[in-house]
């Protein structure tokens, strides 16, 4: 005898198929599936109401504000919390003091020649020898050839195309790239040191380097290398290019000179948001 | 099984679950409260003809299922559900071995049916947090402290079971059919 497609079985697995799916749905699914009319949900909810408040009537809920101020816990947790409280104000307080630092460096950044014009990064070329991040400003922002390009203290590059709305960004880690710089650390006595050098683009496309300080040069791990060229824009000057990140004998004149290696700290490559130096006029 | 009449005592039972938390809960309205669905379901279990327990049990728990559980943003369809159909079987297995007419066996089964039915429950939101799925897991859930909780929600509606029990076998008659009816 043949059984018919749909009975009481199937649809029963069919179901509890169902019900496990939508148990283990994210919660805005799950509680969409398992939405409910309003007129349906007051159907019990109003009932419910005056069956709840009868109960709340033969039995009146409890003030446990005694227990809450005699329980040791309770108290201990309390004294935490206020301790939390005074901890928040002190950071608010301080973070006070910094915002009114920052609008104090804002009102004088507005009064330099120059204005930082926040841009988007909507593109990389992905070409190692010469990177080209593509960000959404362009002459239409007053953005042109030659300016710099930073993010936060890091030296990012220099605008060599532009359009009316998107602009070419080409990258310090391009392969033609060499640039004056100063590095700075400090020496074992405590003094700070300032050397200034030229660097160029390593082979790896991401890192500079420079073998011309002698051996006895103080230029450590960790120092931080600024850009100090006058090809450059002049506000650029200042920005970091990276760190110190190898300083050791030149392998083939380890008597003579230091090789120095520097990388920036930034991946440079995937910025989301740049800063783009722009003169005011 | 009468269905009417079932669907009467589910929604009286379900007004009596949300409306008695205050009056019942131990130690207060948030506290450990009997579980009136699930003595029904399982008075259902016991005392229906097999073919109607899993479906019965099923609307049950769907019912349940939509009360506010462990997850704010509202009832999430499917753990107390499949936890009550998992109990429908269980209670299949172990009703040929009680005496169906005694209040003592709807007791001793709310507690061991509904073990079945809690730990189903518990599992399906625990599975929640499983990398596996696309559920969120739910928060501040920690299986140990649902399973003593539900384990005390269990010992206390068994307790319960034992009036609201006397009364379902009155309404038993009118309830289930004779076996001749059953369907």
């Amino acid at each position: 005898m043949n059984r018919p497609p749909i009975n009481a079985k199937r649809v029963l697995i069919f179901v509890t198929v169902a019900l496990v799916i939508s148990s283990q749905l994210p919660v805005r699914a799950a509680t969409w599936i398992s939405y409910l009319p309003h007129s349906f949900v007051s159907l019990i909810s109003q009932p419910a109401v005056l069956l709840t408040r009868a109960s709340t009537t033969l039995r009146p809920p409890r003030d446990d504000t005694d227990e809450v101020i005699d329980d040791k816990d309770l108290k201990h947790k309390y004294a935490e919390a206020l301790a939390y409280i005074d901890n928040l104000e002190q950071q608010i307080i301080e973070l006070r003091n910094l915002s009114e630092s920052l609008t104090k460096i804002d009102q004088l950044l507005q009064l330099e020649d120059i204005q930082m014009a926040g841009a988007s990064v909507i593109g990389f070329n992905g070409d190692k020898e010469n990177p080209i991040l593509t960000i959404n400003i362009g002459s239409d922002d007053e953005v042109r050839d030659g300016l710099a390009v930073v993010w936060g203290a890091n030296l990012v590059g220099e605008v060599v195309s532009t359009s009316a709305k998107t602009s070419d960004v080409k990258l310090i880690t391009a392969a033609d790239t060499g640039f004056q710089v100063r590095f700075a650390g400090h020496s074992p006595d405590g003094s700070i040191n300032a050397l200034t050098g030229y660097l160029e683009v390593g082979k790896d496309g991401r890192s500079f380097y420079t073998e011309a300080f002698s051996v006895d040069d103080p230029v450590n791990v960790g120092d931080l290398v600024f850009l100090a060229d006058d090809t450059w824009q002049s506000r650029a000057k200042g920005f970091i290019v990276g760190a110190v990140e190898v300083a050791e004998p030149h392998p083939d004149r380890p008597y003579l000179n230091k090789l120095v290696v520097v990388r920036p700290m930034l991946d440079l490559a995937h910025l989301p948001r740049v800063v783009v130096l722009v003169p005011r006029d | 099984m009468n269905w009417l009449l079932f669907a009467i005592l589910t929604y009286i039972f379900l007004l009596m679950q949300v409306g008695l938390k205050p009056l019942l809960g131990i130690p207060n309205a948030q506290g450990v409260s009997p579980d009136f669905l699930l003595i029904f379901a399982v008075f259902i279990g016991i005392h229906a003809h097999s073919r109607s327990v899993a479906w019965a049990m099923l609307t049950i728990g769907l019912i349940a299922n939509l009360l506010p559980g462990p997850i704010a943003e509202g009832p999430i369809l499917g753990p107390e559900a499949l936890g009550y159909l998992m109990g429908a079987f269980a209670v299949l297995q172990f009703r040929t071995l009680v005496f169906r007419e005694s209040v003592v066996s709807l007791v001793i089964m709310v507690v061991v049916v509904g073990i079945f039915i809690q730990l189903v429950t518990i599992l399906l939101y625990t599975g929640r947090g499983m990398p596996l799925f696309l559920g969120t897991p739910v928060p501040n859930w920690d299986v140990w402290d649902e399973m003593f909780y539900r384990f005390l929600m269990l010992l206390y509606s068994a307790v319960m079971a034992i009036p609201v029990g006397l009364v379902l076998l009155k309404l038993s008659p009118a309830l289930i059919s004779p076996p001749s009816q059953r369907g």
